[in-house]
């Protein structure tokens, strides 16, 4: 099928970013439009970006998406879904069969996507990228458990539903009810050649750490789920016998109560907290790091991995969740329990031995610039749109 | 010539909130000795059809999502499935349906999203406005109400109002061209033949 069409639709896109669903959806587009697919994206607008244009062959319609006020965020998403809908509509219906497959991605898109599943009676495929009860760990109330039967909702109405690990695809058969038959795990993506790009590798460091200091990365939200403040815990003793600096990226509630602790410790002056980073400064972060730690209690998957494979830098990491998938213990990371102790031994290990660091490099960049290339991504992605549109064509539900 | 109308309610008899139910329940019954009408409606029935006669069937549909926490999220949900409904009595015989009569804002945005898909009219009946049931309507939650009616009024090809009082409210409150509204008074003696004409005008701008 050389000749298919597609229209994604996802709260954000490039470049309004809140989430991994924007990279991701930017990253599989772009790739679809490559292998030669028509490829429309229909999102939220953001301020400065145009209602439509062209990147490398997707066509993007951003959409007002309700500035008014409203009582909470799942209210706002009702009514952003009610525009969202009535712009993909006009451009369905002006596409003119050329769009055989409705993609989209998480429950904030379902209310549109479900409606022009129906009166155009084109397929539907759902991404589930997280679930509410894996978010909240539990459903807790009335607002999370609408979140979670509109999840539900979307998952029953799609013809299949792509889960981008094994963990979140049990998350999805044990929360959501969906039948394993109707699941497929494609994994997330990554470029790798941003991260290859010359840089003055000794000045940059110098904005980061001292000479003399091993300078330990972390990136990430900075929340409980994420194991930020078992990290935090362990600097005092990955320092008791290596000299090191620890910068840890980005935002959360947990910042305040980090730099708090970190400076109870004593350690404050070995700690670097600079917030969120641009992408690129982050890119060159993982590059100049001597080692990466993703500490993750619950991961759905964990891109974070992908970025530091492809930046060469050697993990350590918890395997929570989705992480588990992408590396193995030994091999392309070392793999620590979610324990202060554990952590800062892993930290140790890798900081103290070089030859061990440098081949958990080697193999790590290996595996992601061949099994985690967008290419890669596309076509699994691609095949599933195949099954769907063959099964689709065969069938009572298409219009005669 | 008879018409196929499908008419979108969030009432209608035995789910009674207001009086919304009966004038709906009455109007279709009238309606239906000459043209053919689908009532979509919510109700947690235990069956989901029902062919009261030839040209009369109503379809209760329930919410896909449960709980909700307000009338907004609560309505658009239920939107989707409204558009399921109506499509899929569209593609099993596209002829069956010539337009829309949609009652209120709760199913406008479904309404608006099958005018631009199926190309179907669509005439909005308000009964009341947010603006006059809230008593505040400042807050949020009216804010969108009245953001849907709006939608609703922008995107109809017609409004029908009970009152010439409501008519002008509504051409006030949601700027809507006098042109766009019809009066008619529920109860009047021709009270059918009045809506039917207002039908058969809007069935016009079928593309």
């Amino acid at each position: 099928m050389d000749d298919f069409g597609v229209m994604m639709l996802s709260w954000e896109f490039p470049p309004r970013i809140i989430g991994g669903i924007a990279p991701h959806v930017y990253e599989l587009s772009k790739a679809l439009a490559k292998m030669g697919a028509t490829v429309y994206v229909l999102t939220c607008d953001f301020p400065g970006a145009p209602e439509y244009e062209e990147i490398d062959g997707v066509r993007v319609y951003r959409v007002d998406s309700y500035k008014f006020p409203t009582p909470d965020f799942a209210t706002w998403t009702s009514m952003m879904n009610v525009n969202l809908q009535i712009r993909a509509a006009e451009a369905l219906a002006s596409a003119g069969g050329k769009i055989q497959v409705i993609h989209a991605h998480d429950w904030l898109v379902a209310n549109a996507s479900i409606g022009l599943k129906h009166m155009f009676r084109v397929p539907l495929i759902a991404t589930i990228h997280s679930t509410e009860h894996g978010r909240r760990k539990g459903i807790h109330n009335d607002y999370q458990k609408m979140i979670s039967s509109t999840e539900t909702w979307l998952t029953r109405e799609a013809w299949r539903v792509i889960c981008c690990s094994s963990h979140m695809m049990r998350e999805v058969t044990t929360t959501l009810l969906v039948p394993n038959d109707r699941i497929d795990v494609i994994p997330n993506g990554i470029d790798t050649s941003p991260y290859e790009a010359p840089y003055d590798k000794d000045a940059f460091r110098a904005r980061f750490a001292l000479k003399n200091e091993k300078l330990v990365l972390y990136v990430g939200r900075l929340v409980q789920e994420k194991g930020v403040g078992l990290l935090a815990e362990a600097i005092p003793r990955v320092l008791h016998d290596i000299d090191a600096k620890f910068v840890i990226v980005g935002e959360g509630y947990m910042k305040d109560q980090i730099v708090k602790r970190v400076d109870e410790m004593g350690v404050a002056r070995k700690t670097y907290i600079p917030g969120f980073l641009d992408t690129n400064t982050v890119r060159l972060l993982f590059r100049t790091a001597d080692v990466c730690v993703i500490p993750s209690l619950y991961e759905p998957f964990g891109i974070v991995a992908l970025e530091a494979m492809a930046a060469r830098t050697p993990i350590v990491t918890t395997g929570a969740g989705g992480l588990g998938e992408i590396l193995e213990h030994d091999i392309s990371a070392f793999i620590v329990n979610p324990t202060v102790e554990s952590i800062a031994g892993g930290i140790k290990r890798v900081l103290s031995n070089t030859t061990y660091a440098n081949s958990l490099r080697q193999i790590a960049y290996d595996r992601v610039s061949s099994l985690y290339k967008w290419s890669a991504i596309a076509e699994s992605t691609r095949s599933i749109y195949e099954r769907t549109i063959s099964e689709y064509d065969s069938g009572t539900w298409k219009p005669r | 010539m008879p018409l196929n109308i499908a008419i979108l309610a969030w009432e209608y008899p035995p789910r009674i909130i207001g009086e919304m139910a009966y004038y709906v329940q009455k109007l279709a019954l009238e309606i239906s000795k000459r043209h053919h009408v689908s009532v979509i409606t919510t109700h947690d029935a235990p069956y989901s059809h029902e062919k009261v006669s030839n040209g009369f069937e109503i379809y209760r549909l329930q919410n896909p999502v449960e709980p909700h926490v307000n009338v907004v999220t609560w309505a658009q949900s239920l939107c989707a499935e409204v558009q399921r409904m109506v499509a899929d009595i569209y593609y099993d015989e596209p002829e069956r349906l010539d337009m829309i009569d949609t009652h209120e804002w709760q199913f406008a945005a479904a309404a608006v999203g099958l005018k631009k898909a199926l190309h179907l009219p669509f005439v909005l009946t308000l009964h009341s406005l947010e603006d006059h049931r809230s008593s505040d309507p400042s807050l949020p939650l009216s804010i969108s109400i009245r953001g849907l009616e709006s939608l609703g009024a922008y995107e109809c090809e017609k409004v029908v109002t009970s009152s010439d009082r409501m008519r002008s409210e509504v051409e006030r409150v949601h700027k809507v061209p006098s042109f766009k509204v019809r009066t008619v008074i529920p109860g009047s003696h021709s009270w059918a033949e009045q809506t039917a004409q207002v039908y058969h005008e809007t069935s016009g701008y079928r593309l």
